[in-house]
């Protein structure tokens, strides 16, 4: 029998409830001002987002309209005006200290788009970093880097030093050391904005198989609308707002459709 | 077929990865025995509780979807038994049949027909014309003979013809008949 016969029309007429997905991170009003300067900078104005396990949701938006400023928030790198958050469904005060950075290690993974290595530190120690400030023991330490180190391909370069690698390959070592603390929401800003064409597509390529392997939340920031195709979701961002969402159909990233959005809100129209 | 290996090592993304494209028609099927979507929903869980569990009993990789369908019927059929007789006893909770899904109108007639089919033919049915498996993989899904499958397919679509008798889906059981003869 081909196409569709009245038994398969029946059948897949039949809903299926949509699986109830759990949040990791949520805010409420987030506002964020910058008053040191005379002219105060509203760098957030009440962002409302609630982020959900496994998704893979991308930010664009036009520069300094507040996206890394969001990622400071979420990860608790600095402390919002005002707003609340969430963390698994609970209200949180996480961005005083000593809380923000008990939060930070271990929720948060940060990617930046100069890597942020530490210099000195040979590729396995880089990526151990934040097990050895958990206080895990030596043993435990190697088996699981030995894994990062595999799952972000960078076995043979484990005693290397981050000069005596390329951005691809250093960015692979930063990804693998945000990742080590098996964290609840990675956060990447612009993670290939350092890097050819190329080689983005391999990064891009890794987040993607890492999202999907370890169910991994991601937010990535990007003005790349290429990378915002991968994404599950994509929030645009002006102003210190989110004005527009879209979400990518399963299985079809639709590159065009996001490019016109992003030439939308660029100009600045809402 | 690596997904499948790594399952088998107790990697559950694998495991997950390997499930998601078969959800919704797991749920489908699962629900065409039980009828309603909050059982629905328990079987399905169970399901992949046992897929789990079991996995590392599957010898050939390729299998894995007729393997899955097997389980997803058999916990159907069993679940449908065990609340059926549960309903046998305590007769206070007969008005509790959830019947929360109606089809629409020109679906009815169909749906209820099928109803009406003892399981296995049931089965087949939907093995055969809702996910299109050949009479050879459905002989392997419910673990018989292909000309026991052939008989069930035959005499369930005449007993869906007879229920359906003088409606228009009845058009469509008539020419399957002659289809799969
Ligand atoms: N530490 C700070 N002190 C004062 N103003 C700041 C500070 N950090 C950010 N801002 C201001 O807040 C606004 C949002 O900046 P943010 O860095 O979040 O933008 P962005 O969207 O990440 O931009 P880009 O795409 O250029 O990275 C900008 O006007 C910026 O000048
Ligand atoms: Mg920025």
């Amino acid at each position: 029998m081909s196409g569709q016969n009245p038994l398969k029309k029946m059948m897949n007429n039949i809903p299926v409830p949509q699986q109830k997905l759990k949040e990791v991170l949520r805010v409420e009003g987030l506002t964020k001002v910058f008053d040191k300067s005379s002219q105060p900078i509203q760098a957030l104005r009440q962002v409302d987002l609630t982020l959900y396990e496994g998704e893979m949701v991308a930010i664009m938006g036009t520069s300094g309209s507040g996206k890394s400023t969001l990622l400071h928030m979420l990860s608790a790198i600095d402390a919002p005006t005002s707003g609340k958050m969430f963390v698994f469904g609970e209200q949180r005060d996480v961005h005083l200290e000593p809380q923000a950075t008990i939060f930070r290690r271990n929720h948060i993974g940060f990617v930046f788009q100069s890597f942020e290595l530490l210099e000195d530190l040979n590729v396995m120690d880089n990526i151990a970093m934040p097990l050895i400030l958990k206080g895990l023991t030596n043993k435990e330490i190697e088996i699981l880097v030995k894994e990062a180190l595999d799952q972000v391909g960078m076995k043979k370069w484990r005693t290397h030093l981050p000069t005596e690698l390329s951005g691809g390959q250093q960015q692979r070592v930063a990804i693998a050391r945000a990742l080590i603390a098996k964290p609840s929401i990675l956060l990447a800003d612009e993670p290939t904005g350092a890097l050819d064409f190329n080689t983005t597509n391999d990064i891009l390529h890794l987040l993607v198989q890492l999202n999907k392997e370890l169910q991994q939340t991601m937010v990535i920031v990007t003005h790349d609308a290429y990378v915002a195709t991968f994404a599950d979701r994509v929030l645009f961002f002006h102003d210190g707002q989110i004005v527009d969402v879209y979400t990518n159909k399963k299985d079809e990233s639709d590159l065009e459709e996001i490019l016109e959005k992003f030439k939308y809100i660029a100009r600045g129209e809402q | 077929m690596q997904r499948v290996k790594q399952a088998q090592q107790g990697d559950e993304a694998a495991f997950l990865s390997l499930l998601n494209k078969e959800q919704d028609k797991l749920y489908r099927m699962i629900f065409a025995y039980v009828q309603n979507e909050s059982d629905a929903i328990e079987v399905y869980q169970q399901v992949i509780i046992v897929a789990f569990e079991k996995i590392v009993q599957l010898k050939e990789p390729l299998y894995f979807s007729t393997w899955l369908m097997r389980i997803a019927i058999n916990q159907s059929i069993t679940y449908v038994k065990k609340r059926d007789r549960e309903r046998a006893v305590s007769p206070e909770s007969l008005h509790l049949i959830e019947a929360d899904y109606r089809p629409i109108e020109e679906q009815l007639d169909l749906w209820q027909a099928l109803q009406f089919l003892p399981n296995h033919y049931k089965t087949a049915l939907l093995l055969r014309f809702y996910h299109d498996y050949t009479v050879p993989q459905i002989a392997e899904v419910i673990e018989l003979p292909i000309g026991t499958v052939k008989t069930h397919i035959r005499r369930g679509l005449k007993m869906l013809r007879q229920h359906l008798k003088g409606v228009y889906n009845d058009e469509w059981a008539k020419s399957a008949e002659k289809d799969d003869e």
